[in-house]
């Protein structure tokens, strides 16, 4: 009897992995009608404790099947405990919400039968790769022996999944390395088929196999995570590229051409139906009622090209990357130079490597300077994600890198994307700000905050003292500045279009720093605990000063500056009254939502006797000093640390001793708060308003 | 010291001192080439055209980016006279003028607030008020509520009605009925989300995810203790995106494997995989989708209602006609009605229902047929006259139980029926004509002639009507209700 042994992963998938290991005992069975041995090894990687109970449940139902518990949290982990537990010449993986063709693990072995000793070199994947449930799509697969495909093309774009078949001695040859997510790196079947193309394997197909791969929401898989790359690979070390100097001779052939899926196809998907409804969808691709993405994956030779040329260059004492849109810098190339040159680093000559976007009035011999374009790379048809991952690449594939990010004012670079995998190579990172003050519609705030929020230890230095002073105002950062580098800029760039500037290292320049100032009189303030309670932030002796209102502010909602220095100076109250700011703008994904709180609406329910919803959907509220003050007292003094919102709120709305309720009032004239959804989220409008109702109920039942 | 003097005492020291300017307005004048505003920028602008910088050094222009590249489009000399925020203050009425100068400030200072001109199709909206907070307001104690699509007639409308009749009877407070996917005018203890405002907008022209947060709200600040979604979108897009995860328990009813012409399985039966993690119980009326719940899903918890129906005393019909009645959309098959009506020429069908989801285009074949007998749309099975019928025929592609049928059933009416879905528990052992689902029409006319061929259809009639009066009934549903509700808990 032939045999082979099959490594399904399981790790949450509940009762979707129960789908799967039925289907995994049917084709067992199956496959036992046909004289093949199926040695199951399922791995169960800290799965909740359904998914233990029900895998080890139906495990009991699998003949020839092994149940392995690990603790890694790691995919590739995983699958490499599972494949040190099969004996068969023959491993077949399989995740543990997917399922594969019936057919497969008869074509397969087939496939490796008529290989011979020369199967040993090679890895068989389906021949398609069809996404159902969340994702409909079918990916025909690629052979890496294929003459249009170039392996560095890997750099940009995944091609080969561990839907894969092969002998069990490849993964002694290349083990499988886990990934690290916390380090940037994922996607362990990426990085495994640019080490198995490296080392001479080849990935291919076996014809009418498909694998059937769920798609599902992000937070129920183990292996995928966003803004993760695969870890360094041999596939893209200089050796390695330079030893493979010809690019694919053949074209890419388009996707037009792709021949239509057949019967064969059709019969095996229906197969699948009975264990899992989500398939059926390719009945309706059969009869032509539905279109569904059909497509075989590629990324355009200029991707190869950039690996290529990032290989040329000799990297071993450090290399110097430059982020630039040349159209924003006055001399472009020529002057990105002059100002890199100032950055000496002890006299010593590193290579750069220019990623450009853009078009400069004179533009340089491709072969003068190593430059990639990425605006041809765009109009080659490589998406934005593919360019950060071979951006990220060059980064990855490096050692010691020093960035010059000279920050466009118009358009955000691709500079911080995949910024966990980059920086295990950084060494220095300058963002360099040339503009001439920040002008209205200046996005080089925004740039500078988003690469320091990806944990880049980023300098940001500016070329003209004033941008110094207005980016330590608006980002309120750190920011350099040296008068050298300013004149140097100013004196040399009326010329700057003709004339070549000699790359002469420089002393480095000598940088003032300009530092946001390190306290901000600041308004007595609450935040939201716990969606439903409020504490007060900041010394407790704020409660006693001057201030009208203490102020309860969502998450990391702003205020304008001026209203800002409203909310310090705003006049005291003598009546309960709470204050909103006249303008709430809520920043989304699809355009900002301007809400002007309607106060004579919620004053009149106030006055009614119910709550004024909308309140709970504003922001930053003050509150009056003397009414909130009593209550924050009986708080210390009960030791505690936080009252429920409903509680404080209730002393606006039906205050003690007055005869009035609360009076809402605008905080000032123009005063704008400005927040995203995930500072309203910090607080659970609709429990506060159950707690206010309930209190009031309460209340009213006592009376 | 202004942006304008620092520029020209920090960098051109030896140019000649401010002497006034023209504000910008000259723009015919201007001897420079077109560029976007994207493309503007004050360095690149006086480095690409030196004599901009000329002219603005003579003082002959105060702003010359916004007069030869932004005059249309950008700010002028005063933010208050922009076009492009007059622009804004005329699209959005709820922001002043004053407000979104305000805004153009922070924009100033690298806050991204306001869309740039480049920007025309950034979405902006004026929000006075969100709805979502009535019911809390209104301080009513519900429980328990149902959502649902829509509150109309209906088999799924049927069982939201008797649900909260049941609930009522079992907790003592009135269950709150959500219409949530659908126009509705609401009602006693009927909230129709349609009726909410939401960012200054109707309900259903929010976003989704804006939607089912609000669902969320309704039900948290009503103090709801247990959700039942029967068929609603906007519910089970809600349990699937865990909106209701932390506030509520949940059961949700599946009552078919809905199947289109294609063979494509469709419906939420194709979201169970997504829905179960979130759900408490599951619930159907039949026990096939009970069994597909429990072995195809592998669901735990799973619940079949009889949904109840009242009992009908009388003779039971023994006319000459058939009935066909049902909505006319494709999946109820009025295209095998057509071919069966022509192979029984001498049979009159009296048919009633109208199209709702599949347009008008089968009723000119059925309004054709000469032993056809178009009655119209109705709204309840009492509508129908039965005196010259002695036989319902459904013909649907699949099912749950069909309410129809029941109804039909509770009235002594023998049924030719496709057996699909809960049908077969209704019309086995001898208590109707079953016909298999792959069958055509041919099978449909043996069953007719047979039934009115055969001495026994009243029996079959009678076998009918005594298996509803035992299994649909008030007191079945109330405890299968009951029990739902305990594996709530």
């Amino acid at each position: 009897m032939k045999s082979a042994g099959l490594v399904v992963n399981f790790h949450c998938e509940r009762r979707l992995g129960m789908k799967t290991l039925r289907f995994v005992r049917a084709a067992v069975e199956h496959l036992e009608q046909q004289g093949i041995a199926l040695h199951c090894r399922l791995v169960l990687d800290r799965a909740d404790e359904f998914t233990r109970s029900a895998v080890s449940g139906l495990a009991a139902g699998v003949p020839r099947s092994e149940v392995l518990e690990v603790d890694f949290g790691n995919l590739g982990a995983s699958r490499a405990a599972g494949v040190a537990r099969i004996d068969e010449k023959i491993v077949f993986f399989l995740d543990g919400d997917d399922f594969v063709s019936f057919n497969w693990f008869e074509k397969a072995l087939e496939f490796f039968r008529a290989q011979g000793a020369g199967g040993e070199k090679l890895i068989a994947h389906t021949q398609f790769f069809v996404g159902f449930d969340k994702e409909l799509f079918v990916r025909l697969g690629v052979d890496s022996r294929d003459d249009c495909f170039d392996a560095l093309a890997l750099a940009a774009d995944w091609f080969f999944c561990n839907n894969l078949a092969c002998h069990r001695s490849v993964f002694d040859a290349v083990p499988i390395e886990p990934y690290d997510h916390a380090g940037g790196f994922g996607a362990e079947d990426w990085h495994w088929s640019c080490e198995t193309i490296a080392r001479g394997f080849a990935h291919c197909l076996v014809p009418g196999t498909s694998y059937f791969y769920r798609g599902k929401p992000a937070k129920f898989s183990l292996g995928s995570a966003g803004q993760l790359v695969p870890r360094r690979s041999t596939l893209f070390d200089p050796p390695w590229v330079n030893a493979q100097a010809t690019l694919r001779t053949k074209p890419a052939p388009r996707d037009e051409a792709l021949a239509a899926l057949d019967a064969e196809f059709y019969a095996e998907a229906e197969r699948l139906v009975p264990f899992d409804f989500g398939l059926s969808y390719l009945r309706s691709l059969h009869a032509g009622a539905r279109e569904v993405y059909y497509f075989r994956p590629g990324v355009p030779d200029e991707v190869a090209q950039s690996v290529r040329q990032f290989a040329a260059i000799d990297g071993t004492g450090g290399v110097d990357i430059i982020h630039a849109d040349v159209e924003r810098i006055p001399g472009a190339i020529a002057k990105i130079d002059d100002i890199v040159a100032q950055f000496g680093d002890k006299g010593a000559q590193r290579p750069r490597f220019y990623l450009l976007e853009g078009r400069p009035l004179e533009l340089p011999p491709d072969d003068a300077i190593n430059v990639v374009w990425l605006d041809r790379l765009k109009a080659a048809g490589t998406n934005e994600a593919q360019i950060s991952r071979l951006i990220a690449r060059f980064f990855i594939q490096s050692t010691d890198v020093r960035v010059f990010n000279f920050v466009s004012p118009r358009k955000r670079s691709l500079a911080s994307s995949l910024a966990a995998a980059k920086r295990h190579s950084i060494s220095v990172w300058y963002n360099l700000v040339l503009e001439y003050g920040l002008d209205r519609f200046s996005s080089t705030v925004t740039e500078v905050k988003e690469i320091l929020a990806a944990g880049i230890a980023a300098e940001t230095v500016a070329v003209f003292a004033k941008t110094a002073r207005e980016l330590v105002t608006e980002a309120e950062i750190s920011v350099l500045h040296a008068t050298s580098l300013e004149a140097r800029y100013v004196s040399g760039e009326r010329t700057l279009a003709t004339e070549t500037v000699a790359q002469t290292p420089a002393p480095a320049p000598s940088f003032e720093v300009h530092s946001p100032l390190a306290s901000r009189e600041s308004v007595p303030r609450m935040e939201i605990a716990d969606e439903i309670f409020v504490e007060f932030c900041g010394e407790a002796d704020t409660l006693t000063g001057t201030s009208a209102y203490l102020y309860l502010i969502l998450g990391d909602a702003t205020v304008s500056r001026e209203t800002l220095a409203i909310m310090e100076n705003a006049a005291l109250s003598s009546l309960p009254t709470i204050a909103v700011p006249e303008l709430i703008v809520r920043k989304r994904d699809t355009g900002n939502v301007y809400f002007r709180p309607d106060l004579a609406q919620m004053n009149a329910a106030v006055a009614r006797g119910t709550f004024p919803f909308d309140l709970l959907q504003i922001p930053v509220l003050g509150f009056d000093m003397l009414t909130a003050r009593p209550v924050w007292e009986e708080l210390v003094r009960s030791n505690r640390t936080r009252i429920r919102l409903a509680r404080l709120l209730r002393e606006y709305l039906n205050p003690k001793g007055y005869r009035t309720k609360a009076n809402l009032v605008f905080l000032g004239r123009n005063t704008i708060a400005t927040c995203d959804e995930s500072d309203m989220r910090r607080l659970d409008g609709a429990r506060v308003a159950l707690g206010v109702f309930r209190t009031e109920a309460r209340r009213a039942n006592t009376v | 010291v202004t942006d304008r003097d620092y520029f020209l005492q920090e960098r051109y020291r030896d140019a000649p001192p401010d002497s006034g300017g023209d504000g910008g307005s000259s723009a015919a004048s201007a001897p420079f080439e077109e560029q976007a505003p994207s493309n503007f920028s004050q360095e690149l602008f006086f480095l690409h055209n030196p004599p901009a910088l000329k002219e603005y050094l003579a003082g002959n222009s105060r702003f010359p980016f916004y007069r030869h590249y932004g005059w249309d489009q950008l700010w002028k000399a005063r933010p208050s006279d922009s076009p492009y925020l007059d622009r804004l203050a005329q699209i959005y009425k709820g922001l002043s003028l004053e407000l979104l100068v305000g805004l153009a400030r922070e924009r100033g200072r690298g806050k991204d607030v306001l869309p740039v001109p480049a920007e025309p199709k950034a979405r902006w909206k004026c929000v006075s008020q969100f709805g979502g907070a009535g019911l809390a307001n209104a301080g009513i104690g519900f429980e328990c509520a149902i959502v649902t699509p829509r509150l109309g007639i209906g088999g799924g409308e049927k069982v939201v009605r008797e649900l909260a009749a049941a609930l009522r009877e079992l907790t003592g407070r009135p269950a709150l009925i959500i219409v949530a996917d659908s126009e509705h005018r609401g009602g006693e203890n009927v909230l129709a989300l349609c009726s909410l405002n939401l960012e200054d907008q109707p309900f259903f022209s929010a976003a989704i995810p804006k939607r089912a947060e609000v669902l969320r709200d309704i039900i948290v600040s009503a103090g709801i203790k247990f959700v039942f979604s029967i068929n609603s979108f906007l519910a089970n897009y809600a349990i699937q995106g865990e909106y209701l995860s932390d506030c509520a328990k949940i059961a949700c009813a599946v009552f078919s494997v809905p199947l289109l012409a294609s063979g494509e399985i469709g419906g939420f039966a194709r979201d169970v995989d997504w829905l179960a993690p979130n759900v408490d119980a599951f619930f159907t009326e039949n026990a096939l989708m009970g069994s597909v719940l429990r072995e195809h899903f592998f669901l735990e918890t799973v619940h079949v209602l009889d949904v109840p129906e009242p009992f009908r005393d009388g003779p039971v019909p023994t006319g000459e006609n058939i009935l066909w009645a049902s909505r006319i959309d494709e999946e109820k098959r009025p295209e095998l009605l057509i071919e069966i009506a022509k192979l029984l020429p001498n049979r009159n069908f009296e048919v009633w229902g109208s199209p709702l989801l599949s347009g008008n285009h089968y009723m000119e074949s059925i309004l054709a047929l000469p032993n056809v007998i178009y009655r119209g749309p109705f709204s309840s099975f009492d509508e129908l006259d039965l005196r010259e019928i002695g036989c319902y025929l459904y013909t649907t592609r699949y099912d749950g139980k069909p309410n129809i049928v029941v109804e039909a059933m509770s009235r002594g009416l023998v049924c030719v029926a496709t057996a699909v879905g809960g049908v077969p528990e209704l019309l086995g052992e001898g208590r109707g004509r079953l016909i298999p689902s792959d069958a055509g029409a041919h099978a449909y006319v043996s069953a007719i002639l047979d039934v009115f061929g055969s001495d026994q259809s009243p029996g079959d009639g009678e076998r009918a009507r005594a298996f509803v009066r035992a299994v649909h009934t008030k007191e079945n549903f109330r405890n299968g209700v009951q029990r739902l509700l305990r594996s709530m808990q």
